[in-house]
């Protein structure tokens, strides 16, 4: 049988924070014992929390557009690769993430799959819609809102409270 | 006064050399980011500590970008702060906590340097709300949506 697994995926700065405060929060190794923790974090955002982790380079380049473009399809295939491989190789049924971008495409295939997926809106939103926001409303099972105005900007928020 | 300056890991040069050619008597520190392209030459500066706590507990006054990071501790930690959003971020949403914060009086927001001198000599006469938040209450949830899947 294989080894059970979550894949948590968290991006660099402040969704790296909320990754760590989240998994203080559910505290895993004590509530859900035996389930591997897997990272799929941008570079330099692997937590040692994880069991093991990987590393990628961000989606979206925070200066320019246009290096997005250029870098963009390259790790669309490496990031299905790792996906499919971890699919493979573990009984992975929940992916956990609080962001950014970098999520959008696991999630997608997580979804074909029918996964659960968990998603926390980034807190540092009030009025404003994230990217990955706005694509996850679409494709988690439960998406959190750490701010109470952003439940008038999705349909499907549930309130969290903030991590 | 003790001034601490914090900018996360985004460069704001135009902050950091508006403030090390301010005219003043006060005593500055700053944090500035790997990528600057300004280095403070008439005060003190770093680009990486372990403990920022430490500097955020000496100052009198913390001037900070509008991370939430940054941010949430300092109110967290109850200090009074001035948030100066940074908008060179191609995603502009540095602003979005910044009015919250600005609305809700929980700390000063200077959105345009050039009145930051001004913000940091009426500092202690301004007046700011405590900061209050509901911690994050859906870890139980999350835990039994785990289990479920997990069928244990």
């Amino acid at each position: 049988m294989k080894q059970k697994a979550i894949l948590f995926i968290n991006g660099t700065g402040g969704h790296k924070a909320q990754m760590v405060r989240l998994l203080r929060n559910l505290d895993m190794k004590n509530k859900a014992n035996g389930i591997k923790l897997i990272g799929l974090c941008e570079n330099g955002a692997g937590l040692e929390e994880y069991d093991e982790y990987y590393e990628v380079d961000p989606m979206r380049d925070k200066h320019s557009y246009l290096k997005t473009l250029i870098t963009a399809p390259l790790l669309v295939l490496k990031i299905s690769y790792l996906i499919f491989k971890l699919l493979k190789d573990y009984n992975i049924e929940v992916l956990i993430s609080t962001g950014p971008g970098i999520v959008t495409l696991p999630s997608i295939i997580f979804k074909i799959f029918n996964k659960k997926i968990i998603f926390i809106e980034t807190w540092s939103r009030y009025e404003t819609q994230s990217f990955s926001g706005k694509v996850m409303s679409k494709l988690a099972d439960e998406f959190y809102v750490q701010n109470r105005s952003l439940l008038n900007k999705y349909c499907n928020a549930i309130y969290s409270g903030r991590l | 006064m003790k001034i601490f300056v914090t900018v996360g890991t985004t460069a704001f040069d135009d902050l950091i050399l508006y403030l090390d050619n301010l005219d003043t008597e006060n005593e500055i520190i700053f944090q500035i980011s790997d990528d600057h392209k300004y280095i403070p030459v008439n005060h003190k500066y770093f680009t990486f500590t372990d403990d920022i706590e430490e500097y955020y507990n000496m100052s009198d006054v913390v001037i900070t970008h509008s991370g939430a990071g940054s941010v949430y501790r300092l109110l967290e930690l109850k200090k009074k702060i001035i948030i100066v959003p940074n908008m060179i971020r191609v995603d502009g949403h540095q602003m979005d906590l910044a009015n919250f914060m600005k609305d809700n009086k929980f700390a000063l927001v200077c959105t345009d340097i050039k009145e930051l001198d001004q913000m940091i000599k009426n500092f202690h006469s301004t007046e700011i709300e405590e900061y209050k938040f509901d911690r994050f209450f859906k870890q139980d949830e999350i835990i039994d949506i785990i289990k479920k899947a997990y069928n244990i």
